[in-house]
This record gives structure tokens, C-alpha cells and sequence, in this order.
């Protein structure tokens, strides 16, 4: 079975690893010998060592189509094993790119109107200021304000 | 408007008469199901699903016509050929409800009315049975309503039917039958006699990649208002003197041109303009049950005419003397009146049939009736390119997309703004006043007490009625107030009168209409915390309830609250009206010139007004003089009832008292009496010499508290405040904005937070989708 390794820069919820990825093997990938029983999800192998395999977080078995992340133990006899765990995010990325979804929060879009909960507002704190109306009407240095109401004609 | 399912069958049972279940939703034309899989009205109504005495569910209306179109000038006038005809008319200036269906065919008719045995009593409008089939089985133009109608699928072609000879009988090589197009550009001279105008349907029954004739059953309409009810007696086929039911009656216009051996099925279509004539015997122009207007009741004859169609000519045919040949002669504004009237159906049509079965919807000679947002047509239509403007070709695919709604129109008529009239015109009442300064104030006050001066107390009372015409002078004075502001004056300055004493302050009087309107400034409610804060457009949340709140201050009103929902983006304005008679106001808040909101309050000060109280000081003193009088005549009394005490304690005989003890006795109770009967009349004198005078106060103080607030109106908002750490784009990169779209996610780039995803397609185990959706709805970077 044929493995690729990986060094991977990338947050584990980057949908799209590509750009993050350097491979440690070779193009063509490496023999490996998978451990029994075997998992698609959990599979572990045996390779050979080499210096930098054993700095690698990051695998691709095409086998399984699937990317995974994965830690390496040094074993006697000159082996390494890789334990590896699946990366179903990137496994599926494109796949998963034609599905139909309702997105709830995002960092390009963001409807204001939405009230948005975690925004960080101070509790009890305000800012209170006044926006003056201006008009003519009112003067209490008025000339002439009394209106005197007498009776007769 | 939804067809309503419960009457005209589930929407999934729809009949597709004529139109292939091959055929994409926006081609097929689809048709009631009662629940007999034929969509007969007859069948409804046996099975109560449509009942004779009450009204139909118009939700299978698409549309309504205005008072334009010949058929909200539709008369019914129904006779069973043996009794006089009954007229019924269509409502004035309603709108015209309808629906197009389609009738089944057979060309002969017969009766007008047929009446079941079981007694269900319908117009035979919706279908003619042969007098053979009186029990209602028949299937012979039963009438199938259509729930859904595909606009893009369904092209009208209006044809023409008129004759070169109006003197009947007309043969058949008189006659033709052409499509609009054809008549006007061919046969306006040499036949211009135009007995008849039908609308013809034409369709993609069959996935075809052409329209064409729907040439099964005949589109109809069936004007769906309501006639009145009906009055005359029917024939009963069982009975002998039926009885009188009431009960709704419609019309339905049908049109069949045919008859002769040339013009055999040639067109069939709803009938709009035309006379028809059906009569048992055969009719070589073919039949149509339309509405009529008069009736000859010499016969089972009837004629009819469009009530706005006033060119009608009549002809009596001598072959068949109860005929009426009727035709219209050829006029200019022909072919308009047909474009017209076609177009209140607001579909597709076109006067060239080529067009109608070989044309694109958007062709030059391809036009389109106009249906507004009221789902009311008007006669208008588009051609060409321009048919694209119109939702019947860019958004809705069926009738059902359209927004009418039976019931009729919202009767309200909507404002925007509010204003202030005056209706009240200078009031008048018995009072005169005068607009004063501080100083004609201070005058007016001098003058006052001047005017009663150096006038002694018991004339005072005569000086108060001859100067100020009241007992009281002060009660001349109705009041004093004070505003805030200059009151408006009229005419010019005059002697200040109270009563008929002239006063040295000369002013203006106050004639105005009572109330004073006042514009108190206005300003724009604007986001403040912006559009577009967090990312995308638009006000932002924070800018309105819970986060933002708004009070409005108004000077000697008080304070009203303001919602930001109801203000964001609106001018905001305080118009203020003052009642000057009575000092109060009320504050009219109103949003882009809509009053929305008032409170009211005091805006004047009453001053009071302190006078001597003449009737009451003319009261006392005549109280003080009076009594007076009487303790010196009850003095002289008592000197003499004490002397007469002595006497008649004394012994002349004896010349002594009569007892020691008596005689002092009476000795001391005639000086007791005296002294206090002095006392009384010292007392008495003194009261009248030291009468307090008394004064009276007009008016009382109230409140100067507004006058010294702020003399303008305020808007006070309280924002919430953003921590001082935060940062829009680290929040939008590691947070994300709120929003909530919908969409492919590969449409979506940055931090995205997803609710809910349909995994479909995606190759993955169960496990693996719980882990995507998982990671997704935490948030991740696409």
C-alpha cells in the first residue's frame, strides 16, 4: 500500500489543506504495511524509517482516498509507525463543495440586521447623547407673550 | 391566490385536458377534478361541492377585469321560451371575475334552463343539455374550470367572422372566418359586416414543438359575478307551478363558429364580441351561449348584444322570421377594440395565427395583456421585447403565480402624510384680548388700582359698576396668561378697556383662530453604528431595540418614546399646536410627515390678578353700620327695661324694695345689662370704623418650571458600547458576521459557520459525515 506524508500547516477546520500541505515522501509515495485489524478511519501503518517521516502530522493513503492526520512512533528495527486519524473535511472537500447549505455566521457576508450575540458589548454600559431639534419658536425673552383676556365687547 | 383544493380537487388529481403529462409544469394547462376525474361543473354541483344558492369559490380567479372590458357589460336574459324573459345585469363598476375553461364539445344547444328532478336548480349557462337529457347526466358541455393555466403555453388568436352581405340569408361563400391579422389586411372592404369576434387557444398539447388549435372541447369564460338572483318561475319538468328558487346564476361565453359546409369547425373560442342566436333549429352561424340583452318572446329565440356596444345593426332575416341577423359595420378603431379586449384576459395573444403557432413569446407580432400588482387587467398590453418586462414572461409560470385575490380590491385609500387644517375660524366669545408686553403689564396694573382711588368705601361699590360695568372690578378680568414665545397680533394697537374705563396701555388684539400651529424642528434617524459594520449592507442591529433606545424631550409636554424600528432612516419632525384660550398644547411626532404619535401638556402661565373685592367690602360695611345701629337702640332699650326692673321691684306704699334681695337683684342685673349693651354698642362702633377691606385674586399661579427647561425639543439615545478590544475583521476572520444564506457551499469563502447541510452525494460513512457536519457547525475556513 502506497502512503504520502505530509508536513500541515493548516487549522484542523481548514476546509481546502492543499496550500498547507509540503510532502516528506516522495511524489510517487512510500510502501507501507497497514496493521491489523484495519480501519479506513483509524488505519495504522508500518514504513521505514527515514529522519523526516518522523516529523510529519499529515498523511494521504490513495487506497482510501482519504487524508488523514497522523502521529509518528519511532519502533525498533528501524521502523516507524503511523497512526493515523481521518481528515473527513479535506477527504471530502470537493465533493461536499456542491452541497446545498444554510450558513449562520460568516466573515465576508454578515447581515447587520441580524442580532448577533457573541458581539462584544459591555453589559450596563451606555453612551447616552442628544441630538437638539432646532426651532424658532420658543423665546422667553419674547416681546410680547401676555395675552390679557378681558370681558366686553 | 390558491385555488382552493377542497372544492376543485387536490392539486396532485388536476385534470390535463388536452395537455400531455409529458409536458414540463410551465406548458400544461390543468383543469378541476371534482372527484369524477372529468372536472364537470355538473358533477360539483349534483355533489355539493359547488351548491346552487351560494356563491362560487372564485380562488380559481387569476385575474380581474376592470369596467373596460365588454364583459362587465354582460347582461343575462334568460326565458325558457314560454315565459317572459327575465333580465338580470351584472353588478355596476365591480370588477369582472372569471375563469377560462373549457367546455366539452357539441355544437347544439337547446333550452336555457333544465331543471333536475331532484330539484337542483342551475343556469344552463354551464352547459345546454338536449331536452332528452333533463335528468343531468348529460355530459354535453359540461364546463371544466381551470385551476392552473401556463402562461407561457397558452397564445390567443382573436378571429373574425363577418359577412359580405347584410341581407339575409347570407350564403355561405358571404362568410368568412379569419384570423384578426387576415381581416384587416384583406377583407375590411369587401366584407365588412362583423357578426361575430372570438378568441381562439393555442397550445403545446403534446410536447409538440408548435402551438396549436386546442382543438378538444372550447375554451370558455365563465364570468364569475354574481348575478341576481334569479326571479322567474322555471319549468319544472316534474311539476306543473314550480316554485321560485333563488340562487346564484353566471354566464359563461362560449363561442363556436361553424355551421355551413365552408365553415365547418373552424375556430373555437370565447365569444367577445357577436350576436348569437340559438333556436332549435339548426343556426347556419353556429352557436354561442352568451349573455343576452333582449329576447324575442315570440319564439325560443334570443339575441344578444354587448351593452357598450352600441354599433350593433339589426336585420330581420326573412328565411327565419324569428331570426335577427345583427352585425357591426367595419370601423376604424376595429381592430384596436379586438387588441383591447383580448388583452384583458392577460395572456399572450397575437392577430397572426403563424405567429401564435410558429412565434417566440417575445416576437414583434407576439403581445401580452398587462396584469398590474393587483392581479387587475386594464386592456394594456406590451409587444415584442417589451413582453419581457411583464412576470408573465419572466416569473411566473401558471395562473396560480398571479397575485389576485377574490373579494375584490383593498377599499382604503392610504395616506402618507398627515396635516393640520384649521377648522375652527376665529372663535368668538363675549371676551376681547389683547396681546400685552412686561411693561403694558406693570402699566395695566397701576392703572387698575388707580382707577378706584381716593373713592370712599361706601361708594366704592357704585364707582366698580360705573367704571368696570361689574360689582367686582376684578372680575372683568378673565385672565392673564403667559407664553413662552410672542403671540401673533392682528389689526393694530388699541386702547386696553376693562369695561368701559380706558386704561393707559394701548395693544394689539389677539383675533386668531385659537390655536397656533408650530413646526419644533425635526431630524434624520440615522444608523449610527453604521451600514455595513460587520461585514455585508445594511443597518446594523445594534441600531435598534433591545440595544438602542430613543427618547424625545418636548418642552411642556413631557417625554414620548421612540422606537428606532419605527424611525430608522425617516425624518422625524414635532409639529406642535397651542390652544392660546386655554394655554395647552399637544405635540404631533411624525414620522416622514406621518403623524405617528402626540402627547400634550401646558405651555402658558396663568398670572393671577388681585383686586379689591368691592361687593364684598359694600357688604361688610353695611353689615358693621347696621349693626352698630342696633346696639345703640338696644343701649337706649336696656337703660330703660333696667330702670323698669327697679320699678317694679319697688314698694311705693312702703317706699322701699320689696325685698333687699330682690331689689338688689334687679339693681344688679339692670346695671349688668347696661354695661353690656355699652360694651355692644363701643364694640359695634368699633367694627364700623376698622372694616378690613377685602381683595380677590384672578387667576392662580401654576408651574414656571417649563419656562426655565430647555425651550427645544431633544432626542436622547442611549447606544450600547462596543468593547474597547474589538476589532470588526479579527471578529469576522475568527467569529464570522451573523447572517443567514443559503446556498452551494462552495459559494461561500472565509470563516463560515454552517446550521444545516445536505451531505447528498458526498461519498463519506456515517462517521464521517457526523464529523463534517460537526466541524462545519463550529466553524471553518473554505
Amino acid at each position: 500500500m502506497i502512503l504520502h506524508l505530509y508536513n500541515n500547516a493548516a487549522a484542523n477546520n481548514v476546509a481546502n489543506k492543499s496550500t498547507y500541505l509540503t510532502e516528506r515522501t516522495p511524489v510517487t509515495g512510500i510502501d507501507c504495511v497497514p496493521t491489523m485489524p484495519l480501519s479506513i478511519l483509524q488505519p495504522e501503518f508500518i514504513v521505514s524509517y527515514d529522519g523526516t517521516y518522523s516529523l510529519c502530522n499529515y498523511a494521504y493513503v490513495p487506497a482510501f482516498g482519504r487524508y488523514y492526520y497522523c502521529t509518528c512512533t519511532l519502533l525498533t528495527g528501524g521502523r516507524i509507525r503511523v497512526s493515523c486519524t481521518v481528515d473527513a473535511l479535506y477527504s471530502h472537500y470537493a465533493s461536499m463543495s456542491n452541497c446545498k447549505c444554510t450558513v449562520i455566521r460568516n466573515e465576508n457576508i454578515g447581515i447587520n440586521i441580524i442580532p448577533d450575540t457573541q458581539l462584544p458589548v459591555i453589559p450596563n454600559a451606555v453612551d447616552i447623547t442628544s441630538i437638539e431639534l432646532e426651532n424658532s419658536l420658543f423665546n422667553t425673552a419674547a416681546l410680547t407673550p401676555y395675552l390679557l383676556t378681558v370681558i366686553g365687547a | 391566490m390558491a385555488v382552493n383544493e377542497s372544492i376543485y380537487g387536490l392539486k396532485a388529481t388536476w385534470r390535463t385536458d388536452n395537455f400531455s403529462e409529458n409536458n414540463s409544469d410551465d406548458l400544461k394547462h390543468y383543469s378541476a377534478n371534482f372527484g369524477n376525474n372529468s372536472g364537470q361543473i355538473l358533477y360539483a354541483i349534483r355533489n355539493n361541492k359547488l351548491k346552487v344558492n351560494t356563491p362560487w369559490d372564485k380562488s380559481i380567479c387569476y385575474a380581474a377585469m376592470d369596467n373596460g372590458s365588454v364583459f362587465s357589460k354582460v347582461t343575462f336574459c334568460a326565458s325558457n321560451g314560454t315565459n317572459a324573459p327575465n333580465v338580470l345585469t351584472t353588478e355596476n363598476n365591480a370588477l369582472t371575475e372569471f375563469n377560462i375553461g373549457i367546455t366539452n364539445r357539441n355544437p347544439y344547444t337547446n333550452k336555457q334552463y333544465n331543471i333536475l328532478k331532484d330539484k337542483s336548480y342551475y343556469t344552463t349557462m354551464f352547459w345546454a343539455s338536449n331536452s332528452t337529457a333533463t335528468d343531468g347526466t348529460s355530459t354535453d358541455r359540461e364546463f371544466c374550470p381551470s385551476t392552473s393555466i401556463a402562461f407561457k403555453n397558452m397564445v390567443l388568436v382573436p378571429y373574425v367572422l363577418a359577412t359580405s352581405s347584410n341581407t339575409p340569408p347570407i350564403a355561405d361563400n358571404d362568410k368568412i372566418c379569419v384570423p384578426l391579422k387576415d381581416y384587416i389586411d384583406t377583407y375590411t372592404l369587401t366584407h365588412p359586416y362583423i357578426v361575430r369576434v372570438i378568441v381562439s387557444f393555442y397550445g403545446k398539447t403534446f410536447a409538440n414543438l408548435t402551438r396549436t388549435s386546442i382543438a378538444k372541447g372550447i375554451p370558455t369564460v365563465a364570468i364569475l359575478n354574481q348575478l341576481p338572483k334569479l326571479c322567474a318561475k322555471l319549468n319544472d319538468i316534474n311539476e306543473s307551478t314550480p316554485d321560485v328558487r333563488p340562487f346564484y346564476t353566471y354566464t359563461m361565453c362560449r363561442g363556436f363558429i361553424g355551421g355551413g359546409s365552408g365553415l365547418r369547425n373552424v375556430a373555437r373560442g370565447i365569444n367577445l364580441f357577436g350576436e348569437c342566436q340559438t333556436d332549435t333549429d339548426v343556426d347556419v352561424w353556429g352557436y354561442s351561449t352568451n349573455a343576452y340583452l333582449d329576447t324575442d318572446t315570440s319564439s325560443n329565440h334570443y339575441m344578444s348584444a354587448w351593452l357598450n356596444y352600441n354599433k350593433y345593426v339589426h336585420v330581420k332575416n326573412p328565411e327565419y322570421p324569428k331570426k335577427i341577423f345583427s352585425y357591426i359595420p367595419y370601423y376604424n378603431d376595429f381592430y384596436e377594440d379586438v387588441m383591447t379586449q383580448t388583452a384583458y384576459f392577460g395572456m399572450f395573444f397575437t392577430p397572426d395565427v403563424d405567429v401564435a403557432v410558429n412565434g417566440d413569446l417575445n416576437d414583434n407580432a407576439m403581445y401580452c395583456g398587462i396584469i398590474d400588482d393587483s392581479g387587475i387587467t386594464h386592456g394594456q398590453y406590451y409587444h415584442g421585447a417589451q413582453n419581457e418586462l411583464l412576470k408573465q414572461y419572466s416569473e411566473w409560470s401558471n395562473t396560480n403565480d398571479t397575485p389576485y385575490k377574490s373579494g375584490g380590491t383593498d377599499p382604503n385609500t392610504y395616506r402618507n402624510t398627515s396635516g393640520f387644517n384649521n377648522v375652527i375660524n376665529a372663535p368668538r366669545d363675549f371676551n376681547k384680548r389683547y396681546v400685552l408686553s412686561g411693561s403694558d403689564v406693570n402699566t395695566l396694573n397701576a392703572d387698575f388700582f388707580a382707577a378706584l382711588s381716593g373713592v370712599q368705601t361706601s361708594e366704592i361699590l357704585d364707582k366698580a359698576m360705573e367704571k368696570f360695568y361689574v360689582n367686582n372690578p376684578i372680575d372683568c378680568i378673565v385672565s392673564l396668561k403667559w407664553f413662552p414665545f410672542s403671540l401673533p397680533t392682528f389689526g393694530s394697537a388699541q386702547t386696553v378697556k376693562l369695561g368701559v374705563y380706558n386704561t393707559t396701555v394701548s395693544a394689539n388684539q389677539y383675533v386668531g383662530s385659537g390655536v397656533e400651529v408650530h413646526n419644533l424642528g425635526e431630524c434624520l434617524i440615522y444608523p449610527h453604528f453604521g451600514m455595513g459594520v460587520f461585514g455585508g449592507s445594511g443597518p446594523c442591529f445594534l441600531d435598534y431595540e433591545p440595544y438602542t433606545h430613543i427618547e424625545l424631550i418636548v418642552p411642556y409636554c413631557g417625554t414620548v418614546k421612540i422606537s428606532p424600528s419605527d424611525f430608522m432612516n425617516c425624518t422625524l419632525r414635532v409639529m406642535m399646536t397651542v390652544d392660546v384660550y386655554s394655554g395647552s398644547c399637544t405635540a404631533y411626532i411624525q414620522r416622514n410627515g406621518l403623524t405617528v404619535d402626540s402627547i400634550s401638556g401646558t405651555i402658558s402661565v396663568d398670572l393671577p390678578v388681585s383686586g379689591v373685592e368691592a361687593a364684598t367690602l359694600d357688604s361688610q360695611v353695611h353689615t358693621a353700620t347696621n349693626n352698630f345701629k342696633m346696639a345703640k337702640v338696644q343701649e337706649a332699650m336696656t337703660v330703660v327695661s333696667s330702670a323698669l326692673r327697679v320699678a317694679t321691684n319697688f314698694d311705693t306704699s312702703k317706699g322701699q324694695m320689696i325685698s333687699i334681695s330682690g331689689g338688689a337683684n334687679a339693681l344688679a342685673d339692670a346695671v349688668m345689662s347696661t354695661a353690656v349693651a355699652s360694651e355692644n354698642l363701643a364694640n359695634t362702633k368699633y367694627d364700623l370704623e376698622h372694616i378690613n377691606v377685602p381683595f380677590k385674586t384672578v387667576g392662580s399661579n401654576s408651574g414656571l418650571n417649563g419656562a426655565k427647561a430647555e425651550q427645544f425639543c431633544s432626542l436622547n439615545i442611549t447606544r450600547p458600547v462596543l468593547h474597547s478590544g474589538f476589532n470588526a475583521d479579527t471578529y469576522g476572520h475568527t467569529v464570522g458576521y451573523a447572517c443567514l444564506e443559503n446556498g452551494l457551499l462552495s459559494s461561500f469563502t472565509g470563516y463560515t459557520v454552517v446550521s444545516d447541510i445536505d451531505l447528498t452525494g458526498v461519498n463519506a460513512t456515517a462517521d464521517e459525515k457526523n464529523m463534517i457536519i460537526n466541524t462545519l457547525k463550529g466553524g471553518v475556513y473554505l
